[in-house]
Formats: structure tokens, C-alpha cells, sequence
């Protein structure tokens, strides 16, 4: 078989590549190993995402499966009090700031409309698992072999491969992508199910994310995912997981009654109505992610930490940035260049540099971080929560942020040297 | 007024809503007796900022340094020296 593109995996980061290649007039071949629909975790949008499932023809229908519609975020402390709140809000054409709304939404159904949609729109879609990058003499990607669901191998020839596998990571596994490292939230354990009977806000917030904070990386989220069942889930620093020595259906129901009273309140009787599932170590970052003939969207390359739900808007937002540096690349403006999407990986970084920090700071200089958000750069944070993310120009917000981000971080590593050296010296 | 007063004045009507009870001795540890959380802490920050009408560093905006009556003395007396 042979292809301009082919996509290795039909999550968001995949099929929205498909879709906005589609629009540029390229079609593509998508391999995908599990049968749709299927679970998958990560159910709550940023603005800036639902508005590109606007332009990408989806309001129609979000509209039609009636997915909760979120209007901002609620953060809640320790005590349960209403700690602050980030309203979704978009910008006019002037720059001004205006009310906006976005989706929350369970995985299995969202992800099947936009593959289904894909297909429709003239991809091919091939039931099966990657299991090599085809390389020519100079070790560029030139496709992949795949087995397909079937049981048959097949070879997909194409003149560019993208990986959007999500934490499966295909190509840097295979040593065409760089080394996998860890990320700041990597010792981390995230355990989720659904439960029915939680009560919810009346009125336009009713479909909104919450967030309860208990301490440094011990929080839960409250996601609506229709009319009656809302997603929950708990993460922790993996040690106090082991320690409990509980089962994942004991610990969270446990834990949803104890992280914080706010939460404790809104599902007084904790009855988990989807198996309980777990996901660990799920921080890490691969610096060098395009090469000759290959380039990584979404979870394939960078996941930083899911508290302020960005994970979908990566990859859809990826999938656009990649539609645009395959068209250059295939109607030869970047052809022969040593890496022709090394401008697609400088973009994309910037703005999972800008998330990136955004979390340090909230995790650990949580008082600068709510003041600034509160007070003194109000907008250009709901400007970073939405996902304006992608500019050049840094907003004197983005800046103050990155300071007391990178102040924290060096305190920490040099904590750590120090706490290093101690134990050294210990030994 | 005074800085310790001005400050003092507004903890206890904006944040003790008038409870004359609780002792405000300029030593006294706000964070630890629970007298101010962190919303609190944002109200008091933001009433320093446009009052004495300073913009404090990133640096600055530590609870640490605002532990104290004595302590938001020191630290707005720098920014108005
Ligand atoms: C605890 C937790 C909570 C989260 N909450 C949110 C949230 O609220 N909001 C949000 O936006 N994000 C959230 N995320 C992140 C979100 O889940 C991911 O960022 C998002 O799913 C990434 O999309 P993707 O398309 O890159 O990868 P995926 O959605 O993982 O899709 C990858 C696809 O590739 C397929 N695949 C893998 N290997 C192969 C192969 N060899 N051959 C063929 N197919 C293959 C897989 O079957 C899968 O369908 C959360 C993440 C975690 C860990």
C-alpha cells in the first residue's frame, strides 16, 4: 500500500491530523489497533479546543450527543472553600476578552465521531498495530509495517509518518524519535472511575470541571460527562498509593471521602459505576520529535501532568500545526532540509513550555501563582487556561509566571543535590 | 495611620468582620493562628498593593513575609523607603 501520510494511531492527536490535512486537500492512512469505540481517559477541553472542534465542522454535533457544556473551572482548596474560579473565555478579532463555552464530554464516543468523521472526509482508516518504521538507506521514515487485525502483515509506504500513538510513543521505542525522560509529575499515579449520583451546580455551571486540592500533587477531579454520570478520579505521588495497600476500587472510593470535604459533600454515597482504572508514571517529554520523514503530535512526544486538562487540545492543536508543515514539506518548500519539520517542533514546543510552567508554579509557589491569576494578570492567565499559548510574544503574565516557575524548579533541584550529597555523604 | 495600623485596621474589619477578641500584636503569627488562609492572603496582598501604592517583586509575594503585622511592616517600609 502506498500514501502521502500515514498516521500511526486514531486518538484525537491522529484523527485531527487527518481531518486538517484533509482541508489542505492531503489524504491519509490511519492505523489504529483498537476496534472504536473504546474507554480512554481525559475528558474535560480547554476553550481554545472547542474552538477548533468549531472550525473542524463538530458544534453540529456536540450539540446533538448533548456533552456537557463547560464554562470554566473551579478550583477548590484545602478546606473546600471556593478558591478561585477561571471562566472559558475567548478573544474577539479586537483582542477583547469575551464569555465563551467548551465541552466535557466520555472519550469513547468523542473519539469515534472524529474518527468517523475522518473517514468520511476521504481517510482510510486500516484496522491494526504498527509494529515497525520502514527506513530508507540514509535512516529516514518512509512508513510502516503493519499487523494487521486480521493477522496479516502489510507494508504502508508513504512519504511521511506520523506517530500519534499517545503514551505508547512508537517512534521513540523504535530509536527514530529521541530518548523518553521524565517529567516533573512522573512519580505520580492517577486512579478513576464514574459514579451517577453526585450533585452537581444548578444553572449555566452545571457542566463545569471541578478540581479539589488537598496538598502539593494530592487532588481530584469531578468532570460531567452526560446528563447523570460524572468522572472522578484521584491522583497521588505513587509511595502514598503503595503505602495504603488498598485495591483501586477501595482506595478511591476511600480517598473521594477523604482528599476534600467539597468533594465529599457532592457524592455523599461513593457507588462507582465503571471499574476502577489506574494510570502511572504518565509525565515524560522526548525532546527530539521530526526528522527526515517523520514528525510526533500529542502524547506521542510530551505529557506534562493532567491537572489543568490540556492533553486533547496538544494534540488537536499539534494535529493543525503538523496538516501545515506536511503541505510545505510535500509540495516541496522543505523538502531537503536536514529536519523539513524542525519549525513544527519549535512550535509546538513553545507551547507546551508555556503549560509546563504554568504547572510548576501552581504546584509549587501556589501564592504568587493565585495572585497573579486572581489579580495583577487576570486576563493573560485566563488568556494561558483557555490555551493562547502559541504566541511569540510572551504577556508580561506569561513572564512573571516563568520567573517564579524557574526560581522554583532551581530550589527543588538544588534540594535534591543537596539531599544527594547528604546521603553520600551518609553512606 | 501608620503602616501597622492601616494594616491591622483592615484585617480586622475586612477579614475578622469587627471581632475585636482575637489579639493582633504585631508579632503575632497570622498564618499559623489560621487568622488569615490564602484567600485571605490574596484580599490582604491586593489592599497592601493599591493602599500603600507599591507593586511587589515576584520574590515578595511569600507568605512568609506576610507572617506578621511587624513582618508587612518591614517589607512595605522597604518599598517606600
Ligand atoms: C489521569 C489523566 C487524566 C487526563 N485528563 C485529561 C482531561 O481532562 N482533558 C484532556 O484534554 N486530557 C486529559 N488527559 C490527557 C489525554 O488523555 C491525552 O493527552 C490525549 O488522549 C492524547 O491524545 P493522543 O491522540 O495523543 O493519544 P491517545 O488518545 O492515547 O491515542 C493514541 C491512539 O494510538 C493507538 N495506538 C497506540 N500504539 C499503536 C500502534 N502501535 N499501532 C496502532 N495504533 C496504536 C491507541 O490505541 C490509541 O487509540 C489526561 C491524562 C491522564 C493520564
Amino acid at each position: 500500500m502506498k500514501t502521502d501520510v500515514v498516521i500511526i494511531g486514531g486518538g484525537p492527536a491522529g484523527t485531527a491530523t487527518a481531518l486538517y490535512l484533509e482541508k489542505e486537500g492531503i489524504p491519509s492512512v490511519i492505523v489504529e489497533k483498537d476496534e472504536f469505540p473504546r474507554y480512554h481517559i481525559g475528558e474535560s477541553l480547554t476553550g481554545e479546543c472547542g474552538k477548533c472542534l468549531r472550525t473542524l465542522g463538530f458544534a453540529d454535533e456536540m450539540k446533538q450527543y448533548e456533552h456537557p457544556v463547560k464554562r470554566g473551572v473551579k478550583v477548590y482548596g484545602p478546606n473546600g472553600k471556593n478558591a478561585f474560579y477561571v471562566p472559558v473565555m475567548t478573544r474577539s478579532d479586537e483582542g477583547e476578552l469575551a464569555v465563551s463555552s467548551t465541552w466535557s464530554m466520555p472519550r469513547d464516543a468523542f473519539d469515534k465521531m472524529m474518527m468517523d468523521k475522518a473517514i468520511a472526509r476521504g481517510a482510510t482508516l486500516v484496522k491494526g498495530r504498527a509494529t515497525a518504521p520502514i527506513l530508507n538507506e540514509n535512516g529516514g521514515v518512509r512508513g510502516v509495517e503493519v499487523r494487521t487485525a486480521d493477522d496479516k502483515n502489510i507494508r504502508i509506504e508513504a512519504e511521511v509518518v506520523v506517530d500519534a500513538s499517545g503514551p505508547a510513543t512508537f517512534l521513540s521505542n523504535k530509536g527514530v524519535a529521541g530518548k523518553k525522560s521524565r517529567g516533573n509529575y512522573s512519580r505520580q499515579i492517577a486512579v478513576f472511575s464514574q459514579v451517577k449520583n453526585a450533585i452537581r451546580d444548578e444553572g449555566p455551571t452545571r457542566g463545569d470541571t471541578l478540581i479539589f486540592f488537598q496538598k502539593k500533587n494530592h487532588w481530584s477531579w469531578f468532570i460531567p460527562l452526560d446528563d447523570g454520570t460524572v468522572s472522578v478520579g484521584v491522583t497521588v505521588p505513587s509511595d502514598y498509593f503503595l503505602s495504603k495497600n488498598e485495591s483501586k476500587h477501595d482506595f478511591l472510593v476511600r480517598e473521594l471521602h477523604e482528599v476534600n470535604p467539597e468533594i465529599k459533600r457532592r457524592i455523599p454515597e461513593v457507588v462507582l459505576t465503571e471499574e476502577a482504572r489506574a494510570i502511572s508514571n504518565y509525565s515524560y517529554h522526548i525532546k527530539e520529535f521530526t526528522g527526515d520523514g517523520f514528525l510526533c503530535v500529542g502524547d506521542s512526544h510530551r505529557f506534562i501532568d493532567p491537572i489543568f486538562s490540556f492533553g486533547v487540545y496538544f494534540g488537536i492543536k499539534e494535529g493543525e500545526f503538523s496538516a501545515k508543515a506536511i503541505k510545505a514539506y510535500l509540495d516541496g518548500e522543505t523538502r531537503g532540509l536536514a529536519n523539513p519539520f524542525a519549525d513544527y517542533q519549535r512550535q509546538s514546543e513553545v507551547g507546551q513550555d508555556v503549560i509546563q510552567a504554568l504547572i510548576d508554579a501552581f504546584w509549587n509557589e501556589p501564592l504568587a501563582f493565585a495572585f497573579f491569576a486572581h489579580s495583577r494578570y487576570k486576563d493573560d492567565f485566563v488568556d494561558m487556561f483557555a490555551g493562547r499559548i502559541y504566541t511569540d510574544e510572551e504577556s508580561p503574565g506569561l513572564v512573571a509566571m516563568k520567573k517564579i516557575a524557574a526560581g522554583a524548579m532551581a530550589k527543588m533541584d538544588s534540594e535534591s543535590e543537596f539531599a544527594g550529597a547528604t546521603a553520600v555523604a551518609a553512606a | 495611620m501608620s503602616i501597622e495600623a492601616t494594616v491591622e485596621q483592615f484585617i480586622r474589619t475586612e477579614i475578622l468582620f469587627e471581632d475585636v477578641s482575637v489579639d493582633l500584636a504585631s508579632d503575632r503569627n497570622l498564618i499559623s493562628s489560621g487568622i488569615l488562609d490564602s484567600l485571605a492572603l490574596l484580599r490582604l496582598i491586593e489592599f497592601i498593593e493599591s493602599t500603600f501604592n507599591i507593586s511587589l517583586s515576584e520574590e515578595d509575594i511569600d507568605a512568609n513575609k506576610f507572617q506578621s503585622i511587624g513582618r508587612i511592616k518591614e517589607l512595605v517600609g522597604g518599598y517606600q523607603s
